[in-house]
């Protein structure tokens, strides 16, 4: 590099690589450091991007990205051991460009954001650990890399570098993680012809179906098993809360072969060939676990400030971690401008992600990820409705009864009223 | 049903040869919950008469391990710049 730059950004992921996209656009010298082998070599997500979110950075996105389908039907699906209630959103309207959401393989869709941001000036090096940060009494002024005379000084630091970000701990942003706030996803990719794939999800062409399983997809654990359509491979695997993992002493593994053998899963499976298995750990709590986002020198974007989303039904990290990333940038330029990086001149980065959609989501669905790992969710109702479900669509000679007396037989012996009322007033709370 | 062993087969590694664990026995020789041994997806840990027993080859890098350990017996590091997995998909 011929001149020292101005802005380091760490970890090339979405957030990283959309700071420096943006900061390249506007004519800074920015490098970005990966300690991948290559952008995406350590990123996994469970498959799902809503590229109407990103448009605004990659406006030939429709046509360019590695999309792999276009995603026209969500499924949601109850089940006990053997059997399942499902529902089932579809629209083929949201199978043309600008399509709402799209499947990809994260070191694909990873590459091709580096690829535009390479194009656009900015300097990646992957293959580079970044190990700390270099400081002027208490303001960073750059960081310290893994090798020889490894200190590189910049004016501002942008930290991407994932949920388990080694510099917001380093800056003094956070503390250590805790299992209550994060959860593990375990994927698996298997390997299955466009044509099987086609027949079994009931799609057309390049659409993409979704699934999310909930109840026994995780032996009722909080948490919920997954699988995404991609062209020719399936991404199939469990996110669970960590804390209640470690304490239920389950293995991830006996957790995924159950699921993996339930008819919903193994039909669909079926014949396929494992190409890939990987682990990440992804930030569940929202607003409840979001480190302080800024200090003199240094800003967080991404999975590192805990900008992911998770509202029961819908995920999504990509779109808050892109946005963050473009906060961050939009917020180092103006600080360039000024010549300052104190707190006062990067105290415009929270009003810029409040002015986007990360912050306004994040505190829409503050009380959801409390909801999510307290409730009777995945034991109680998952059985109470599928057995509610076979009550209403079964038949001898016996007459059929009453809906009511259905749901109240269903009810008996596993949920009071008074619980019943209880989860209603805090579904109610949590949903805003 | 595979085994976690044999899925790890599929995963591409560059092993580095500082293993990016290191695990302080003595605070585990007593840990009655061993939870690392349980949680960790790749299946890296063993139970032994010191406390447990770590396998660096096949670590996928999630670290599950370091968050759920009690005693903060677990220290774990990036390995070196392009080592350890490479996904080849993500």
């Amino acid at each position: 590099m011929s001149a020292a730059p101005e802005v380091v950004v760490v970890g090339a992921g979405p957030a990283g690589l959309a700071a420096a996209l943006t900061l390249s656009r506007l004519g800074v010298r920015v490098v970005v450091f990966e300690r991948g082998e290559y952008p995406g070599a350590k990123n996994m997500f469970g498959g799902m991007v809503y590229p109407r979110r990103l448009e605004s950075l990659l406006p030939g996105l429709w046509e360019d990205a590695p999309w792999e389908r276009v995603v026209t039907r969500h499924r949601f699906l109850l089940l006990t051991d053997d059997a399942s209630l499902a529902m089932e959103y579809r629209d083929q309207a949201a199978a043309e460009p600008p399509f709402n959401a799209a499947t990809v393989l994260r070191t694909r869709f990873d590459r091709y954001l580096a690829d535009q941001t390479s194009a656009a000036g900015a300097l990646i090096v992957p293959g580079t650990v970044v190990d700390d940060l270099l400081w002027e009494g208490d303001r960073v002024v750059g960081v310290q890399v893994r090798r020889d005379q490894g200190a590189v000084q910049a004016r501002l630091v942008i930290a991407a570098d994932g949920i388990q970000s080694r510099l917001a701990l380093r800056a003094g942003l956070r503390g250590p993680l805790a299992p209550q706030d994060v959860a593990l996803g375990v994927k698996e990719l298997w390997a299955l012809p466009e044509k099987r794939i086609r027949e079994r999800c009931g799609l057309i062409g390049r659409e993409g179906a979704s699934y999310t399983y909930l109840g026994a997809a995780t032996d009722g654990l909080p948490g919920a098993g997954f699988l995404y359509t991609n062209r020719d491979s399936l991404s199939f695997g469990i996110v669970i809360h960590l804390a209640a993992l470690k304490s239920s002493g389950r293995t991830p593994a006996s957790l995924l072969d159950g699921l993996r053998s339930h008819p919903c899963v193994r039909d669909i499976l079926q014949g396929a060939t494992l190409l890939e298995y990987s682990a990440h750990l992804v930030p569940e709590r929202g607003l409840r676990m979001m480190p302080r986002l800024y200090r003199s020198g240094i800003l967080l974007a991404g999975d590192a400030g805990a900008m992911a989303l998770s509202t029961g039904l819908v995920t999504d990290g990509v779109g808050p971690g892109v946005a963050s990333g473009v906060c961050a940038a939009e917020t180092a330029f103006e600080a360039l401008g000024l010549g300052k990086f104190d707190e006062q001149a990067l105290a415009s980065y929270p009003r810029r992600l409040r002015e986007s959609f990360v912050m306004p989501e994040l505190e829409t669905f503050a009380r959801m990820p409390d909801l999510l790992t307290s409730s009777r969710i995945y034991s109680v109702y998952p059985q109470l409705l599928t057995d509610l479900a076979h009550a209403i669509f079964s038949a001898d000679v016996r007459p059929r009864q009453g809906f009511w007396r259905l749901a109240r037989n269903a009810a008996s012996g596993r949920l009071s009223i008074g619980e019943l009322m209880r989860d209603l007033w805090k579904t109610s709370g949590a949903l805003r | 049903m595979m085994t976690v062993e044999e899925k790890l087969l599929t995963v591409r590694f560059r092993t580095d040869e500082q293993a990016p664990i290191r695990i302080d026995t003595h605070k585990c020789a007593d840990c009655p919950e061993k939870a690392c041994v349980s949680v960790c997806p790749a299946e890296r840990y063993r139970c032994s008469p010191s406390g447990v027993e770590y396998s660096a080859v096949g670590c996928l890098e999630c670290g599950a391990c370091q968050v759920v350990c009690d005693r903060k017996a677990i220290a774990w590091n990036y390995p070196q710049g392009g080592l350890g997995v490479a996904l080849r998909y993500g």
